[in-house]
């Protein structure tokens, strides 16, 4: 090969590396990213009051979580606290239970969230008005059957009234949400009573967290009461003995395959390497 | 066989074996500078972690991967073209099959150590072999991979021991005593008695025939590993023929690549000749036409369906990526073909540089397989910054890559010191056909 091919062919292939190389890098995002917020108001069954906001940046693949950005809770104009958003793009902040909130005329809460923004995100705020309510959960048992009973109050001039013509539910956990058992509206008295099912699955000694819950609500945001409850039926958690590609157990064809093939090829090997010591034992034997 | 012919034979195919020349200790020490430059990359890949490479939460393979899947693919082509050329009693082989013998051992004792430099935490290495899953490709492979290195290393050993018998004959030949106490042990007492011919023939059909069985067998396995994965662009059932002819492609591009260095630096024009390289460009026109025909068909029937991954995936490789992806396609598999076609191109240095640039397309052909997918992901990763979304490969890897191939190199310079690097037995064996 002259060595003028080798120039030739060395410089197309050096070029064409560094073009190459710098493909990826090339792509780097033109504008900074839009940033979905997404403010929620949960008061959970420990009567804490916490404001949640979740970051996500909408992609053409779907919502990527944006951590490390940080939020700022307002209550009208007062700042509350702030806090950062973890891998999941989950921030929240605890309102203490001592601290007065401004309300608005209509006696609601008004909350914002605020990102200001930073080099690679825009700024973005969300806000909510959020009317204070509690719940009040009986889980029973009587005669064989089981009942939860929800009572929502609120508080107003006149002290604790009952929260009529609202929709609220009984939900219990599962391992992405919530499982709706039975949503209903709440009666003139305030309450919402079901006969809770007897074939949920709980845990293996048959444990059930019951909810109930204002989910999402307009006015409420989410309110909820939880109670721990041996209503569930016992999970088996027995590990599946059977044979098939995500068990312990692979299936018979695969072992079979895998075995004849290794035992067809490792035979040849032994055989071949036998022949081997067949040429030594000759040589030795025509040395003699 | 005359004895004046085999001293000849000696004399023209063991340059270096009783001397070293100057050359070969400049180049053997610029390759192992290399090698030290790759072993100080490691060093610090191993200290800092994983950090000090391109690879992120998204793309977790990068170029060491590649670099996996680039070496074992030379391998397999080596078992296949020597396998072939053996058992089909091929009449030209005789100078090029010790060198196709020689890629599928030396790639395939450097390919695995690319997955070793893949994996965070190597002291769990052992576990794959402790509690093996046979449902999972990545144990497939490591059985698939551990059978081809015994097969390899059988094949090459019997086919050498005519070689060393004639070595540890040779009394002209002047070498060091360990040399010839090694040739002495390693050619078993072959004395070319008719039963040790018949033997050692028969060992050696039976390995050619298992060695391009278990090459196919084990690529394949290599393929499915990506092919078995939901990820958008592997997810293809052709995918194991696909690599397969992607391996035979870039072994056979190395071996003319070979024969040209081999044939320059110790003088064996009389005995690779423009013949073989012709012979061996057919080879490459053929595997080449048949590689564009299998890449066509997989990126074809990927676009046509349009599902939404696959057509983000075709239009990264034809926007981002589409250096690579012309080079890769179009150049690497255009190029050998026309050469070889219009007769009036196939001279020696026409074909070598064909196969150079199918040898680097190959290379970049399995990198676009790679990276652009896992650039891909369905469900996105939670990190958005820009390193962690795109990979660029490191000056570590870079590094740790260049030694590899240094290796490459000083192995075969190794060899080239212990063993004829075109076999003699093989000429004299044509030698004596073409006198009867």
């Amino acid at each position: 090969m002259s060595k003028a091919s080798i120039k030739y062919v060395s410089l197309f292939i050096l070029v064409l590396l560094c073009q190459g190389s710098n493909l990826s890098a090339t792509a780097v995002q033109d504008s900074k990213i839009n940033p979905y917020m997404l403010f929620t108001y949960l008061k959970d069954t420990d009567s804490r009051q916490i404001l949640q906001v979740k970051m996500t940046n909408i992609t053409q693949v779907g919502e990527v979580p944006l951590p490390g950005l940080n939020i700022r809770f307002y209550n009208n104009e007062t700042l509350l606290g702030e806090a950062t958003t973890d891998t999941e793009g989950n921030a929240s902040y605890i309102i203490g239970s001592s601290l007065p909130l401004f309300a608005s005329e209509d006696g609601s809460w008004p909350f914002n969230a605020i990102f200001d923004g930073d080099s690679l995100t825009e700024e973005t705020s969300g806000e909510l008005s959020i009317n204070d309510v509690d719940i009040e959960m009986k889980v029973i048992e009587e005669e064989g059957e089981r009942i939860v009973t929800l009572k929502a109050t609120t508080l107003t001039g006149d002290g604790h009234v009952p929260v009529t013509g609202e929709e609220i539910g009984v939900y219990v956990p599962r391992m992405f949400s919530l499982l709706p058992v039975s949503i209903g509206m709440l009666d003139e008295n305030g309450t919402f009573t079901i006969k809770f099912p007897d074939d949920i699955p709980g845990d293996s000694l048959g444990n059930l967290t019951v909810i109930g819950r204002f989910n999402d609500h307009y006015s409420f945001g989410n309110v909820e009461r939880r109670e721990e409850t041996r209503w569930g039926t016992k999970a088996e958690m027995a590990a599946p003995v059977y044979r098939s590609l995500w068990s312990t157990l692979a299936p018979k064809w695969m072992v079979i395959s895998l075995a004849v093939m290794l035992l067809g090829v490792w035979g040849h090997y032994t055989y071949v390497i036998i022949n081997l010591f067949r040429i030594r034992k000759e040589g030795l034997k025509n040395r003699k | 066989m005359n004895l004046t012919k085999r001293e000849a034979l000696l004399s023209d195919l063991t340059p270096e074996i009783g001397k070293t020349s100057k050359s070969w200790y400049i180049v053997f020490g610029i390759l192992l500078l290399v090698f030290v430059l790759g072993i100080y990359a490691l060093v610090q890949q191993i200290d800092k972690g994983h950090i000090v490479t391109g690879m992120r939460d998204n793309v977790v393979w990068g170029v060491y991967i590649v670099n996996f899947i680039f070496f074992m693919g030379l391998s397999y082509a080596g078992a296949l073209v020597s396998g072939t050329l053996h058992l089909f009693k091929t009449p030209w082989r005789a100078p090029v099959i010790r060198l196709a013998e020689l890629i599928t051992v030396i790639s395939l004792a450097i390919g695995p150590f690319f997955i070793f430099f893949c994996v965070g935490r190597l002291e769990r290495i052992p576990y794959i072999l402790a509690f093996p899953r046979i449902q999972s490709p990545i144990v497939w492979d490591v059985i698939a991979i551990l059978t081809d290195v015994f097969g390899a290393a059988i094949f090459l050993y019997v086919s050498f021991i005519e070689d060393f018998a004639i070595l540890r004959d040779a009394e002209n030949l002047q070498i060091a005593p360990w040399k010839k106490k090694m040739y002495r042990i390693l050619s078993l007492g072959y004395q070319g008695t008719p039963k040790q011919k018949r033997i050692l023939s028969f060992s050696r059909n039976v390995m050619a025939a298992m060695i391009i069985a278990i090459a196919i067998i084990v690529y394949s396995v290599l393929a499915w590993i990506f092919g078995v994965t939901l990820q958008p662009g592997w997810h293809s059932t052709i995918f194991g023929p696909y690599f397969v002819i992607a391996a035979v492609f870039s072994g056979v591009g190395l071996l003319i690549i070979l024969m040209a260095i081999f044939r320059k630096i110790y003088n064996l024009e009389k005995y690779i000749t423009l013949k073989h390289f012709v012979n061996l460009g057919i080879v490459l026109f053929v595997i080449a036409a048949f590689f564009g025909y299998f890449t066509f068909s997989d990126y074809l029937t990927k676009w046509y369906g349009s599902v939404k991954m696959d057509k983000i995936l075709i239009d990264k490789l034809f926007t981002e990526f589409r250096t690579y992806f012309i080079f890769a396609n179009y150049i690497g598999i255009l190029t050998p073909i026309i050469i070889i076609a219009i007769p009036r191109l196939r001279t020696i240095n026409n074909i070598t540089i064909a196969s150079i640039i199918a040898l680097v397309a190959l290379w970049v052909n399995r990198y676009i397989i790679i990276v652009p997918t896992l650039e891909t992901p369905f469900i996105p990763i939670q990190d958005t910054r820009h390193e962690w979304l795109f990979y660029s490969p490191t000056w570590v890897e870079w590094s740790i890559t260049a030694a590899g191939v240094a290796v490459c190199g000083m192995l075969f310079m190794i060899i080239s010191k212990l063993a004829p690097i075109v076999s003699i037995s093989e000429l004299e064996e044509a030698a004596e056909k073409n006198n009867t």
